[in-house]
C-alpha cells in the first residue's frame, strides 16, 4: 500500500482539526472522547466483516480482549516493551481470527452468528477460569502506555490510532478487495462463479478485522490499566452493533458517527444505568424499520430535501 | 459431424447423486469449440445440476470433466472461471447492493483475471461497452436491486462477458420470464459473441423457437441421462424424447 501526498495532506488536515479539541475540555470529557475513538476503531472494523462482507460475527469484542490480554501478559511476564506487545496482541487476534474464519467458512448467517457467539462466550469463561494467569474476575492490572495517567496525553494516542486504522480500512474498501467483500455479501455463489476466491477473502476479512480489534483492545488495556472478563460480556458486542446500525451499516462514515454518538449519549444518560440498553435497543428497532442506513442514510435522504425546500423558497443558491 | 472439430469440453460418465436421487446419471457429453449447444429436457431432468457440475459449484459423485483434454473436475469454481468457464444462473444472481457498473467490475477485478486487464480505466471502458451492448447503459449507476427481472438477466449475462479469456459460456434458462425485446437482445448477444469472438455456448432452455434459431445441435436430457442428440428437428421425432415430454 502506498500513500499519496494528497492523502497524507488530508490525514494531516484531519489531525490538525481534531488535535486542539482537548484544549477546551475537561479531563473527564477527554477521557470520554478517548473511549469513543477506541469504539470508532472497533465499530469500523466490525463493519468490515459484518457490513461489507455480510459475515455477522458476534465475537468482535472477544478479539479486542484477546489483544488486550496478550499484550498485557507479554509485557508483565516477558518484560517486552508495550509498543511491541500491542502489535503482538493484534497479530494473535488476527491469527485466531484466521482459525475462527476457517471454521465458519461454510456457515450461513444465523449459524455463523451462533458459532462466533459461542466462541466469545467460551473465551470469556476461559478468562475467568484461568485466574492463575489472568487473575479471573478480579481483573488483570495492566501496565499503562504513558507514565502519566492524564487522558489529555492519551487523546493523541487514540486519535492517531483511529486515523491510521480508518485510513487503512478505507483503502481496503476502495480496493479490489472491497469489491470482493461486497460481492460475497450480496451473493456468495455468484461471486465464486465470477472468479472471486471467496474462501481466501472471507478469511482475509476475518483476519484483518480481528487484527484491528486486537490492536484497539491492546491500546485500551494499556490506557485503562485494568482488563477483565466483563469486556467479553455480550453487552459489549451489542453496543458495537448498536453503534454501527445507528450510524449506518455498510457505510464508511456510519460506524464513526455511530460510535461517537452512542458513546457520548451513554455518558449523558449514565445515571439511567442499564436502562440505556433498552433505549438503544428501541432505537435500533426503529431505525431498522424506518431507515436501514442509520444516521448516514438519514443525512443522505434528508439533506437534499432541505436543500430543495430552501431553493424553492428562494433561500439557497440558485 | 460431432467428431470433426476440436473438443473443447467433455464430460465422461458424469454422475451426481443427492442421497438416493441420481440427478445426473453416467452422462458423457462432448462440446466442440465454437459450438452453440442447446440442452433441453423436462423439469427436474438434471439440466441445472449439469451446469453446477461443469462450473464447479457441485462436486461430481463420479466421472470426469475435461477442458481442452485436461481434467478440471477437481478445480474450485473460481479457478474454472479463470480457465474461461463462465455461467449464468436460472434465477438471475446479481450483486443487489452494488451498482450495475460495479456488478460488471467484479469479474474483471477478481482473482481469476490476474493482470489480464491492465488498468481500471480499461475495465470500466469494457464494462460500459458491454452495458451498451445489452442496452443497460442508462442504468449504469443504479443499484442492481432496482432492476426488473429481465434486466437482471441482461446484467448477469453481460457481467459474464467481462471474463478474459472466455472459452465457454453456460447459460441456464436465459429466456425464461423476459419480454420479447430483451429476449432478442440476448439472442443477438449470444450470436454475435459466438461469431465475433468464437465463444462456445451451452444454452439450457425450454424455449424451443429460440433454441431452434441458435443451436445446430441439441442434447436432450431426461432423468440425468442423454436420451437424444442432433438437430432439434431430428430429436423432436425420437420416440424416447416424445415419451419424456409427454411424461412416460
Ligand atoms: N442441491 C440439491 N439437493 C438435492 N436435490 C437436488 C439438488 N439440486 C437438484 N436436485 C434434484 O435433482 C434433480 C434435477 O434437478 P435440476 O435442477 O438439475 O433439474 P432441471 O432440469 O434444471 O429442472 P428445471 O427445468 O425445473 O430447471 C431434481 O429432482 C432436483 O430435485
Ligand atoms: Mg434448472
Amino acid at each position: 500500500m502506498t500513500i499519496s501526498g494528497k492523502h497524507l495532506a488530508i490525514l494531516a488536515g484531519i489531525y490538525a482539526i481534531l488535535a486542539p479539541i482537548p484544549l477546551w475540555l475537561g479531563e473527564y470529557f477527554i477521557h470520554v472522547l478517548n473511549i469513543s475513538f477506541y469504539y470508532v476503531v472497533m465499530a469500523a472494523s466490525w463493519n468490515l466483516i459484518a457490513g461489507y462482507t455480510g459475515q455477522f460475527s458476534l465475537a468482535h469484542h472477544a478479539f479486542a480482549a484477546m489483544g488486550g490480554y496478550t499484550s498485557a501478559l507479554l509485557v508483565i511476564h516477558f518484560n517486552i516493551p508495550i509498543l511491541l506487545g500491542i502489535p503482538l496482541g493484534g497479530l494473535l487476534a488476527g491469527a485466531v481470527g484466521f482459525f475462527l474464519g476457517t471454521l465458519c467458512l461454510k456457515m450461513r448467517a444465523l449459524y455463523l452468528g451462533l458459532a462466533t457467539w459461542a466462541f466469545a462466550e467460551s473465551f470469556r469463561i476461559t478468562l475467568s477460569m484461568g485466574y492463575k494467569l489472568t487473575r479471573g474476575d478480579l481483573g488483570l492490572s495492566t501496565p499503562t502506555l504513558l507514565d502519566t495517567g492524564q487522558a489529555f496525553h492519551y487523546y493523541y494516542v487514540f486519535l492517531l490510532l483511529a486515523i491510521i486504522s480508518l485510513y487503512i480500512m478505507y483503502r481496503i474498501i476502495c480496493s479490489r478487495i472491497g469489491y470482493y467483500m461486497r460481492s460475497i455479501r450480496d451473493d456468495e455463489e455468484a461471486a465464486l462463479s465470477m472468479g472471486v476466491n471467496t474462501v481466501k477473502w472471507k478469511r482475509f476479512v476475518f483476519v484483518i478485522s480481528s487484527f484491528f480489534a486486537g490492536i484497539a483492545g491492546a491500546f485500551y488495556g494499556h490506557y485503562i490499566g485494568l482488563l477483565s472478563p466483563v469486556s467479553v460480556d455480550f453487552n459489549e458486542m451489542a453496543i458495537l452493533i448498536i453503534m454501527v446500525i445507528t450510524g449506518g451499516l455498510r457505510t464508511f462514515a456510519g460506524p464513526i458517527i455511530g460510535a461517537v454518538f452512542i458513546e457520548l449519549l451513554s455518558e449523558v444518560l449514565r445515571e439511567y444505568g442499564e436502562i440505556r440498553m433498552v433505549l438503544f435497543a428501541l432505537m435500533v428497532i426503529i431505525l431498522m424499520r424506518v431507515n436501514r442506513d442509520g444516521i448516514v442514510g438519514l443525512g443522505r435522504n434528508v439533506l437534499p430535501k432541505i436543500k430543495t425546500a430552501l431553493m424553492r423558497n428562494g433561500v439557497g443558491p440558485r | 459431424m460431432a467428431d470433426s472439430g476440436i473438443k473443447l469440453l467433455e464430460t465422461e460418465n458424469l454422475t451426481k447423486r443427492f442421497g438416493g436421487l441420481t440427478a445426473i446419471d453416467d452422462l458423457s457429453l462432448s462440446i466442440q469449440e465454437g459450438e452453440i449447444r442447446g440442452i433441453i429436457g423436462p423439469n427436474g431432468s438434471g439440466k441445472t445440476t449439469l451446469m453446477n457440475l461443469i462450473s464447479g459449484l457441485y462436486k461430481a459423485t463420479s466421472g470426469a470433466i475435461y477442458l481442452d483434454g485436461n481434467r478440471i473436475d477437481q478445480l474450485k469454481p473460481n479457478v474454472r472461471t479463470s480457465k474461461g468457464i463462465i455461467r449464468t444462473f436460472q434465477i438471475p444472481k446479481v450483486f443487489r447492493d452494488m451498482t450495475v457498473l460495479e456488478n460488471m467490475l467484479v469479474p474483471a477485478l477478481s482473482d481469476s483475471q490476474g493482470d489480464r486487464y491492465k488498468q481500471r480505466v480499461e475495465i470500466v471502458d469494457q464494462a460500459q461497452e458491454l452495458l451498451q451492448f445489452v442496452q443497460l447503459s442508462h442504468m449504469e449507476n443504479r443499484s442492481a436491486k432496482t432492476l426488473s427481472g429481465g434486466q437482471n438477466q441482461l446484467l448477469q449475462i453481460a457481467r459474464g462477458f467481462m471474463i478474459k479469456p472466455l472459452r465457454i459460456y453456460l447459460m441456464d434458462e436465459p429466456f425464461a420470464g423476459v419480454n420479447p425485446q430483451i429476449k432478442s437482445v440476448i439472442m443477438e448477444s449470444i450470436k454475435e459473441m459466438n461469431r465475433e469472438k468464437g465463444i462456445t455456448f451451452i444454452v439450457v432452455s425450454h424455449e424451443m423457437p429460440s433454441i431452434r434459431r441458435l443451436c445446430d445441435t441439441v442434447t436432450v436430457i431426461h432423468e440425468g441421462r442423454c436420451i437424444a442428440e442432433g438437430t432439434l428437428e431430428k430429436v423432436a421425432h425420437v420416440p424416447a424424447v416424445i415419451d419424456a415430454y409427454i411424461g412416460g
